[in-house]
């Protein structure tokens, strides 16, 4: 209403003529003006429900398609295929023997079932499996005798465990098991090539080898370990593209002066790894074999305490127990024996490093063992 | 409260022995079972620093029916309320003791005897070293039963008299020495363990014989008025004159129902 | 608490609670708090009445669910699997109550006791505690290995006698640890390789702690190292009649008791 006003006046203002045809046009816009709402007024009721109803679809549909993509996405999810097949078969019980309420053995005969295991020692476990595997029950004398070393993995903090970790040892007393593995050796002198080559590496060679290997000549894939002199440290950098994790390091011991020796470990030593349980994540297990039947049980007794010993110096913890269980098998004699670890390994009790938590050259002490352990692992890692 | 109240004046009456035992029984402060009472007499608040009296009103228990057939050891149903959820309204709700039948042992009595029981009763008892312990060394007002309560009694009158085991007089001696401590004298044991009815019994047959006695204070009227009767009856018997004699049979004697037959 | 369940067991059709209720009582003892602890009462007044709100109570403990502590208990006499007369006994209380107090087995290990057990011991010390049971496993332990049929592998192509040796890796073997001092062999010796031994019983006489004796029967199996040379799979063959590699030895041989798995066939057929 305000703007008929406002026309009037400036009707009374201006000219009749012009200010009448402006009035007419004016007034003739205001009407269109009134007419357009007026009709959007009237068919606005009808119109709505229309359109709402077919926004509402839409909507609908959008959103059920984006539900459906969704899902689709979260189905996709590579799921790796060993992972796949792990899950199908979850183990029912603890990887570790669990004895509960189970009294202690009071009579020298006894049912092994209904009394808490006892451990014996190497020297019976190994007579025993004599017995066994005698000429005239099981018939062979000559069969392999295996440890298996059950491990406590989990490392200080929680939920964090130790990687798995493999070790090349030389056995005090060899015997036969594994094929011998091929060594390279990088050495610059005259004199600790031949000192490799009597070792028996395959093959030996300084610079003019690493610039061979470089052109593609030697081929990489015939030779398990290589090895280098120290002093052939920075000639070897170079190879670090093609060596990748095989490429000699002083934390894996394949750098050093001693030729003869780490030949000799890296082609004729004792490998074994650690396995740890894909559900029971605390849970490591070594299993290697350390001599045969035929072997003298003192040689047995000094493989078996250089193994564990080895696989000691892997601790997690610096302190409790590493080694948990150690059973001693010989196939194809059915029994395994439970044999103490005490005489070959020193159990660091936690209830002592607690007591003497004040000292300070302790908890160094402590800390120095932590990071040998790190470094060990790590030097398993690029092996 | 008058029912209170006859029951003390009839309390009064009974020998102090039992009057004691009654107080503890029904009135004794109990054991706190379900609920841990504070300790200390006075509390501090650690925030304001305040300091308050510490009153410990134990929780109100439930006795029912079934309560005085077994042995509960201090357990008994609780009635209260749950408030589940802060803006809920508060839900009536019963707490109630589990119980289990149980075979219990008791050597002075020689008996093995079925009885409904908890496992908090069981746990006393071998904290006890034995049934007999256990109730010879609680007192009334946590055995609260009737059955423990008879129990009790039985117990402290096989004690008193001595006549318990008569086959073993060895094993006799032994006990007896054992429970030397809870031996009473043989007319309190009689009182301890009655219920007030049972009491109000005994006092009634007790009190029995003075009553028949000679009465004292009979007034005079009465003795005068029996008197004058006696005397009355006397001079009734002196007036009287003797019956006539008998000559003449009454008519009903001369009647025979069967002489009319045999006429016939 | 008391739940009262019911199941219909016919449906929703048929309404007969009667036929249908399952009755499940789960009850326990608590112990409670107030939520709304009561005003304190005034000095030399009487005490106030609780309200109603002092009735809301809050589950502190269950006593119920806690694990009893084991009881203590001097054995009277000798009781299988628990202990010798006289012996201090840890066991679990319901066991204790029912199985051996109730029974008269044991007695409290009251102070009381306990010295009355010292003061009986020391007047008894000449002559031995018991002689009829070595420890409380040991007549278990007789009365498993009666039942026992021992198997004795043998390779059948070396030759082999058998020695007190085999008879003990055999006994590790099937899971009974048996020292040499307590094998008695008979004299007369067993070898082979002898295929007509198979399946033929021994007797071989173990002793327990010095103190019980068993005969136990041994069985020979022939073995190969070589798949194909073995015998053929035999089921059953636990099972009597048991044939003796020494006839004089029949008698006892059938007499010992069966295996529990032979007799528990014997029952189903």
């Amino acid at each position: 209403m305000s703007s008929w006003t406002v026309l009037r006046n400036l009707a009374q203002i201006g000219s009749v003529y012009i200010g009448s045809r402006c009035m007419v046009q004016q007034q003739q816009r205001f009407v269109c003006s009134l007419t357009a709402t007026s009709s959007l007024l009237v068919s606005r009721v009808p119109l709505l429900s229309q359109q709402r109803y077919a926004a509402r679809k839409g909507t609908r549909d959008r959103k059920t398609k984006k539900k459906n993509k969704a899902e689709i996405a979260k189905k996709e999810e590579f799921v790796p295929y060993k992972e796949k097949l792990a899950k199908l078969h979850v183990p029912e019980g603890p990887r570790r023997m669990v004895e509960v309420n189970k009294p202690e053995v009071v009579d020298d005969v006894y049912f092994t079932r209904h009394f808490m295991t006892q451990s014996m020692s190497l020297a019976d476990a190994v007579q025993f499996h004599r017995e066994t595997n005698h000429p005239s029950v099981y018939n062979s004398p000559e069969a392999l005798i295996t440890m298996k070393v059950e491990l406590d993995m989990q490392l200080q903090k929680k939920n964090r465990y130790l990687d798995n970790f493999s070790r090349i040892l030389i056995m005090p007393h060899r015997f036969e098991y594994q094929p011998i593995r091929k060594v390279l050796a990088f050495c610059k002198t005259q004199e600790t090539q031949d000192e490799a080559v009597k070792a028996g590496a395959d093959a030996v060679g300084g610079v003019d080898l690493i610039k061979r290997i470089q052109s593609g000549e030697v081929p990489l894939t015939d030779y398990d370990y290589f090895i280098a002199h120290n002093n052939m440290m920075a000639d070897i950098l170079p190879l670090r593209g093609l060596l990748k994790r095989k490429l000699p390091n002083v934390k894996s011991g394949s750098i050093g002066i001693n030729m003869t020796k780490m030949v000799a470990m890296f082609s004729k030593g004792l490998e074994f790894a650690s396995t740890r349980d894909a559900y029971e994540l605390d849970y490591g297990l070594v299993e290697t074999p350390f001599g045969n039947l035929t072997m003298p049980t003192e040689e047995l007794e000094a493989n078996f305490s250089a193994i564990l010993k080895d696989i000691e110096s892997c601790r997690a913890k610096p302190t409790g127990a590493f080694i948990t269980r150690c059973y001693v098998l010989s196939p194809p004699s059915p029994e395994r024996f439970v044999v103490s670890t005490d005489p070959y390994v020193k159990i660091k009790k936690a209830a002592e490093s607690s007591s003497s938590s004040s000292s300070e050259d302790e908890d160094s002490d402590t800390e120095k063992e932590e990071g040998d352990s790190r470094n060990q692992t790590r030097a398993v890692k690029q092996q | 409260m008058s029912g209170f109240k006859t029951r003390i004046t009839i309390l009064n009456r009974l020998p102090d022995c039992y009057q004691k035992f009654f107080r503890e029984w029904k009135y004794g402060p109990q054991a706190p079972v379900h609920y841990i009472p504070e300790e200390g007499k006075w509390k501090r608040n650690p925030e304001t620093g305040e300091v308050k009296i510490i009153q410990n009103k134990p929780i109100p228990l439930t006795y029912p029916k079934e309560f005085d057939d077994g042995l509960w050891g201090g357990e008994a149903l609780v009635r209260g309320f749950q408030k589940r959820k802060q803006l809920q309204r508060r839900v009536p709700h019963f707490w109630f003791p589990s119980l289990i039948k149980s075979v219990l042992h008791s050597e002075i009595l020689d008996k093995r005897m079925e009885i409904t029981v908890t496992h908090r009763t069981l746990r006393l008892v071998d904290q006890h070293y034995g049934l007999d312990s256990y109730i010879l060394e609680t007192p009334p007002q946590d055995l609260k039963s009737n059955l423990g309560i008879k129990l009790k009694r039985s117990l402290l009158l096989a004690l008193a008299k001595q006549d318990f085991l008569p086959n073993n007089p060895a094993k006799r001696e032994e006990l007896l020495q054992k429970y030397q401590k809870h031996i009473i004298p043989l007319e309190e044991a009689e009182w301890y363990g009655l219920t007030l009815a049972e009491a109000l019994e005994k006092l009634g047959k007790v009190e029995q014989p003075k009553v028949q006695g000679p009465a004292i204070n009979q007034p005079l009227k009465i003795k005068f008025r029996e008197e004058f009767i006696q005397q009355l009856k006397a001079e009734q018997e002196e007036n009287q004159p003797p019956p006539p004699p008998s000559s003449k049979p009454s008519w009903a004697s001369s009647l025979n129902p069967f002489k009319f037959n045999k006429s016939v | 608490m008391l739940r009262l369940g019911f199941q219909l067991l016919g449906g929703a059709k048929t309404l007969q609670p009667s036929l249908s209720i399952r009755v499940e009582q789960i009850r326990t003892t608590y112990v409670l708090e107030r939520r709304y602890p009561p005003h304190l009462d005034k000095k030399n007044r009487p005490p106030k009445n609780l309200k109603t709100k002092n009735f809301i109570y809050d589950e502190i403990e269950n006593t119920n669910l806690k694990k009893e502590p084991d009881l203590k208990l001097i054995l009277t006499s000798f009781v299988e699997g628990v202990g010798l007369k006289n012996e201090v006994v840890t066991v679990r209380p319901n066991f204790g109550r029912f199985k051996l107090l109730a029974t008269g087995l044991a007695v409290y290990a009251s102070p009381e006791n306990l010295e009355k057990l010292k003061r009986d011991l020391e007047n008894s010390k000449n002559d031995v505690q018991t002689t009829l049971h070595s420890s409380r496993y040991a007549e278990l332990t007789r009365r498993d290995l009666a039942m026992r049929i021992l198997v004795v592998l043998v390779n059948q192509e070396n030759p082999w006698t058998i020695e007190k040796w085999h008879i003990r890796a055999a006994f590790r073997r099937s899971g009974i640890w048996v020292p040499d001092h307590a094998i008695k062999m008979g004299d007369r010796p067993i070898s082979g390789p002898n295929l007509e031994l198979e399946k033929k019983h021994f007797l071989v006489t173990v002793t327990i702690n010095n103190l019980e004796t068993t005969p136990v029967r041994c069985m020979i199996r022939n073995w190969s190292t070589l798949p194909e040379l073995r015998l053929p799979r035999v089921d059953n063959y636990m099972e009597p009649p048991f044939e003796p590699v020494f006839e004089d030895e029949r008698q006892v041989i059938s007499t010992l008791p069966l295996p529990v798995f032979c007799l528990k066939k014997s029952v189903a057929s």
